[in-house]
């Protein structure tokens, strides 16, 4: 796991789940195991943009980039710092 | 968007014709026919989050109408309020049609939208796996009988958001998980959306408190079909003289 890899998952972990103990791992599918809401999606993006320092389109909020950590950080990572 | 819509001709037997075709695949599917009354409550919209959703809100029902009543946005939400506080020992499959209204235009795509419509919903509740397979059946009949009536159709991501322009993240989950699809067909230079599969997971299960005999919250979709769509495409498509070859039979 590389390190934005590790920020998102710890994020998710932390703010999203409440530190909760779900399993969790970069490969998890968030979506399919309901763990990601309406409420949270918009904090993940936020996060994300934060660490990015860009804005994330709409257009871009498909599964094929959130449907794990490792797709997330594949698709935004050549956009962090 | 235009106020409403007056037929002519062939025209104006297309729409029941339609509506016939889809009320027949509901029951030969096992669906229960519903007649939902032309007004709706407030509470139960409010229950349903529709004005979270829509801030432009509903149609009201005007004079003479019970108070706070609406005119329904949907025929969906008539079942969910139904079924309320029921626990499902079995799936739902219910079938209505009714005249709908929307006052707001919801950012939508096209001209074709009308105030007043014609709605012919299936509605499904039960767990999750099933309502999942519910909508896929749905989509797969809707669009073999695009085809069996030479229409040119697609089946895309919708771009009505079942869940309103306001909530970003409703909208976002929903652009995420397909939650809604909808069969559009080609009318001219445009295609318009006819038909919607719909999960609303267990957005209405909850709101509305139906329970699974485990205890746990129903899963919920719905397929919804447009009548004056439908009757706009296939003039369009196929033109007169296949709307009266149609009707005979």
């Amino acid at each position: 796991m590389n390190s934005f890899e590790s920020r998102i998952l710890a994020f998710i972990q932390r703010e999203l789940l409440h530190d909760r103990p779900v399993d969790i791992s970069e490969d998890t599918y968030l979506f399919d195991e309901g763990l990601i809401d309406s409420l949270k999606i918009l904090q993940l993006i936020a996060f994300l943009e934060v660490e990015t320092d860009r804005p994330i389109p709409d257009r871009d909020i498909v599964m094929e980039h959130f449907r794990t950590v490792k797709a997330m950080a594949a698709r935004f990572a050549s956009r962090s710092a | 968007m235009t106020d409403r819509l007056t037929l002519r001709g062939t025209a104006t037997a297309l729409p029941g014709w339609f509506d016939g075709q889809f009320r027949s695949m509901a029951l030969e599917a096992g669906a229960v026919e519903r007649v939902f009354p032309a007004s709706i409550p407030g509470a139960t919209l409010r229950r349903a989050g529709f004005f979270d959703a829509f801030p432009d809100g509903a149609s009201p029902a005007g004079a003479g109408a019970p108070a706070d009543s609406f005119r329904p946005p949907a025929v969906c939400y008539h079942a969910y309020a139904a079924l309320a506080g029921g626990v499902l020992e079995t799936p739902i499959l219910l079938t209505a049609a009714q005249t709908c209204f929307r006052d707001a235009d919801r950012g939508s795509d096209d001209d074709a939208r009308l105030w007043q419509f014609t709605m012919r919903e299936i509605v499904f509740v039960g767990a999750g796996p099933w309502v999942a397979e519910q909508r896929s059946t749905w989509t797969r009949r809707a669009r073999a009988f695009a085809e069996r009536l030479q229409l040119e159709a697609a089946v895309e991501p919708a771009t009505d958001p079942f869940f309103g322009d306001v909530s970003r993240g409703r909208r976002l989950i929903q652009q995420l998980k397909h939650l809604k699809d909808e069969l559009r067909l080609a009318a001219g230079p445009r295609t318009i959306a006819a038909a919607s599969f719909n999960s609303h997971e267990t957005f209405f299960g909850s709101r509305f408190g139906l329970t699974l005999g485990d205890g746990t919250v129903a899963h919920s979709g719905c397929a919804a079909f447009g009548l004056e769509r439908w009757t706009l495409a296939f003039l369009a498509q196929r033109g007169e003289d296949a709307a009266a070859a149609l009707l005979k039979g």
